[in-house]
């Protein structure tokens, strides 16, 4: 098997590049983990089953028609529940790579001149006692089940965090059925009366904030209270989760003296950031750069979405989240990067307006996203969150104080992969996807040095635990 | 300018260990690495204490009459420094030194096997030989085409996730000092003293350390530091694999190594299962100054996974978590290189060979060098003077 390009995510990013790529007859080939096109933000319900009203908000109108117009088109072949475990870089003349992908059926090595990695992010994994139980789960989780499926996974739910996701989400409980005992946002409300300061803005993108202020009333209007300056504390329960602790948070993000209150509830939905997935772009050695709130290791890349590994692009949310929008943008500013590099610059002038056009709604799209980040960042709190007994790896089962009393010891130890080898943490079945981030934080603070100098872990083959049979069943000559 | 006695370039467990042993004895030490402690090769092994006779000697006539007079004093020295490190650390290093098998699968298998257990009984190595059923009934899950083993009580594993790491706690309690990541740009012998020039590796500022001694204990580069100091040293890079598969139900108690197929398996106390044996990754091109990871090879993967699998059947039920290199060195011979410089008094060596199993004694043995200026009886084999040839017109 053997593609122009093959595109790695077939969200927002993904399906954008892919429509612009075929209609310059470019082989394309996207393979996607999900069963259906459209990522995290755009997730369908399985072939055959309909949701009413699913995704019927005018803001979520242009990407489900890009999604329409991919899945339409026959030129683009699809991978579906594939994961890629690892990709090689060929030596030659030509900037080439070997995907190397597993499905239901084993795995399979596809080849590729050009590679446009938009793998998405994860929700940001914050640690705190209790935060193991059973019932605790990531609100983006319990969207993927609320979204495609109405499927409400509990009874009672508690939303915390600090980012604006977590109103829709209860908006969707509500709608599909579930109960919402409360909203807590972290950071005070002033912060986001901030978002009057820039009415042009608000202006710009007044159905977002439309649809956004819809979600408030009606999750109001359902009697569900929408707290500020308020977080978890701890999880309490005996096998499961039973009561989630909740403390005042001062306007700085620290916990004040005031009496802590206790919430019934059997589900606990986190909701502070989102963690960009570029263990894939490490794994072939792209260069990263560290921004907190824009979702950890972020891929560098050039004006043309290139990484700094020739013939790799990058977009969507691995180069910063940002939202739908801006990834389908950066989607297709990358196919014609890659399509200026296919043909040469010269060959590339028809485009001229076309590149002009995404390149200005990009701009505009970082606005929104530059807003939302001032609004939703949530700077120290996961910090303040971390008590010596919260587990920050769950695979490992490696405390904050384990990692606290390694550092103390261990003086020369001042990086995220060194400090990994030393205690574990990172290296169980998630590959450090969910503590690497506040694994980074704490080394940093504790050393002072910045995040950048710390690093992330190396990225390993297999992005994802792979079956020792798979791997013994594949036949490289057959493919 | 700061002075030390003896300025360490590699933190990897040869300079951790010999920093401890040095500044034990009363030594001013720096230890410098342009990476962090362990994160080299001596990390990245998959933690075999193999002291069976290895297949190259068997298969060499020469060099096993060559080696033998001095193998067998350098692997009991080894035994007993492993069996005496938790309690001299002081600390949980994983030593598990139940023992090891080396396993055969074919009648050809069978005969080197029985070859290899003649020359180590004649030289007093503790070796007993299994058939395929004794050896199942000792280590359960073997599975049916193993048809003989050699076990060797003294063998097993120990962590090296956590062995470089004591060494390096220890020796700076004892004074030796770890300096900020930098890397060695240039080393110079002038009035009797060694000048090492270092740059941060972050940040970029030089400096210049005097020594009275050098010890390179860099590993797959102990090369490249040699010729900073205008001498040759022909330590050729080599990239291996290892892999991990998830946790699983203690199956193993045992090293498992193979007489005819690259293979090491051992279970770590968290149940997940290793695997290596030395198939190689691809280096890069531009693996100098330790960049670019080496490549990982998928078709050596899938054989190492099969060999592992054909030896231990439940490997195959289980997921990889995963594969990593790391990148060690050997010299023509395959032997290690140990000691002093002739053409350079004060630059010493100890890189490649076996660095795991014996780091530890090599680093004890040319410390003991170091603090008595004479080379011990042990390490004569491996003295860097037999490329001399090489180093005629070279040296400080």
């Amino acid at each position: 098997m053997n593609y122009d390009v093959v595109i790695v995510g077939a969200g927002p990013a993904g399906i954008a590049a892919a429509n612009i790529l075929v209609e310059q007859s470019l082989s394309v080939l996207l393979i996607d983990e999900q069963a259906r096109a459209g990522g995290q933000i755009f997730r369908q319900p399985p072939k055959g089953w309909t949701v009413k009203n699913w995704l019927s908000s005018k803001i979520y109108r242009d990407g489900i028609n890009e999604l329409r117009k991919a899945e339409a088109n026959s030129l683009i072949r699809w991978r579906f529940r594939t994961t890629v475990a690892g990709i090689s870089r060929v030596a030659g003349a030509e900037p080439a790579f070997r995907v190397f992908a597993e499905d239901a059926n084993g795995v399979c090595e596809i080849e590729s001149r050009f590679l446009l990695l938009a793998t998405g992010c994860h929700d940001m994994s914050v640690s705190f006692p209790g935060a193991t139980l059973p019932g605790v789960m990531m609100a983006g989780g319990i969207q993927a089940f609320v979204k495609s499926q109405q499927i409400v996974p509990g009874e009672c739910f508690v939303l915390v965090g600090t980012h604006p996701l977590q109103i829709i989400v209860a908006d969707q409980i509500l709608k599909a059925g579930g109960k919402v005992a409360g909203v807590y946002f972290g950071q005070p409300l002033s912060r986001f009366l901030r978002a009057f300061k820039a009415p042009a803005t608000l202006f710009r993108f007044s159905g977002k904030f439309l649809f956004f202020l819809g979600c408030i009333c009606r999750v109001l209007l359902a009697g569900v209270g929408i707290h500020f300056g308020r977080t978890v504390r701890r999880a309490l329960g005996k096998e499961a989760l039973e009561q989630v602790e909740l403390m005042r948070l001062d306007s700085q993000g620290q916990p004040t003296a005031s009496a802590t209150q206790a919430v019934a509830a059997d589900r606990l939905g986190l909701c502070f950031s989102f963690i960009a997935s570029s263990e894939l772009a490490r794994q072939l050695g792209a260069t990263v750069r560290w921004s907190a709130p824009e979702g950890g290791f972020l891929v560098e890349h050039d004006q043309w979405m290139q990484s700094s590994v020739p013939g790799l692009f990058v977009a969507g949310e691995i180069t910063a989240v940002a939202g739908a929008d801006a990834a389908m943008e950066e989607g297709r500013l990358a196919a014609f990067g890659i399509i200026r590099k296919k043909m040469g610059a010269q060959q590339c002038t028809e485009f001229t307006t076309q590149i002009d056009a995404v390149t200005r709604r990009l701009q505009k799209h970082e606005q929104f996203s530059t807003l939302l980040r001032a609004l939703s960042d949530p700077e120290d709190i996961p910090k303040t969150l971390l008590k010596d007994e919260a587990i920050v790896c769950k695979c490992e089962q490696v405390s904050v104080g384990d990692i606290h009393s390694m550092l103390t010891d261990n003086q020369f130890v001042s990086t995220a992969s060194s400090l990994k080898l030393l205690t574990r943490a990172g290296m169980g079945l998630c590959q450090g996807r969910y503590c690497q981030h506040i694994l980074v934080r704490l080394i940093a603070e504790q050393r002072n040095i910045p995040e950048q100098q710390v690093g992330p872990y190396t990225a390993q083959f297999p992005s994802k635990p792979l079956a020792v049979a798979k791997i013994l069943e594949w036949s490289p000559e057959s493919q | 300018m700061p002075r030390y006695d003896v300025v360490i370039v590699g933190a990897g467990v040869i300079g951790c260990a010999c920093a401890y042993y040095l500044a034990r004895a009363g030594v001013r030490v720096a230890v410098l690495d342009r990476n962090q402690v362990n994160s080299g090769a001596s990390g990245r092994n998959a933690g075999s204490l193999h002291f069976q006779l290895e297949y190259r000697l068997i298969q060499n006539q020469d060099l096993l009459d060559r080696q033998l007079p001095f193998l067998l004093p350098l692997t009991l020295a080894g035994i007993e420094q492993w069996r005496s490190l938790p309690e001299e650390l002081g600390v949980d290093i994983g030593l598990k030194m139940t023992g090891g098998l080396m396993v055969a699968e074919t009648p050809k298998q069978i005969a080197l096997l029985r070859k290899k257990s003649e020359i180590e009984t004649r030289c007093g190595l503790n070796v007993e030989w299994l058939s395929g059923d004794e050896a199942r009934q000792l280590q359960p899950g073997l599975s049916q085409s193993v048809q003989a083993a050699l076990f060797c009580p003294d063998e097993g594993h120990c962590n090296p996730r956590l062995l470089t790491p004591a060494y390096a706690r220890q020796a700076e309690a004892a004074g030796a000092k770890f300096l900020e990541p930098c890397e060695v740009v240039d080393l110079a012998r002038t009035g009797g003293k060694w000048l090492v020039r270092c740059r941060l590796v972050n940040g970029g500022a030089e400096e210049t350390i005097q020594a009275e001694s050098v010890v390179n204990a860099s590993g797959a580069w102990a090369s490249e530091l040699a010729l900073k100091a205008n001498l040759h040293l022909p330590l050729f890079p080599v990239a291996l694999m290892m892999s991990v598969t998830e946790a699983a139900p203690k199956v193993l108690k045992y090293l498992v190594q193979h007489v005819g197929r690259k293979l090491s398996l051992k279970q770590v106390s968290d149940g997940n299962i290793l695997v290596g044996g030395g198939w190689s990754a691809k280096l890069q091109t531009s693996a100098k100054q330790g960049a670019g990871k080496p490549e990982i090879r998928l078709d050596n993967l899938q054989k190492n996974l099969a060999a592992a699998c054909d030896v231990l059947p439940a490997v195959r039920d289980l997921n990889l978590i995963r594969t990593w290199t790391g990148i060690t060195g050997i010299t023509l011979d395959h032997l290690p290189v140990i000691g002093q410089f002739a053409e350079a008094p004060g630059f010493y060596v100890a890189a490649g060979g076996s660095g795991f199993t014996y780091g530890p004694t090599y680093a004890k043995l040319l410390s003991e060098y170091i603090l008595t200026n004479r080379q011990p009886e042990l390490l004569k084999p491996y003295s860097p003077d037999r490329f001399s040839d090489l180093n005629m017109f070279m040296g400080q």
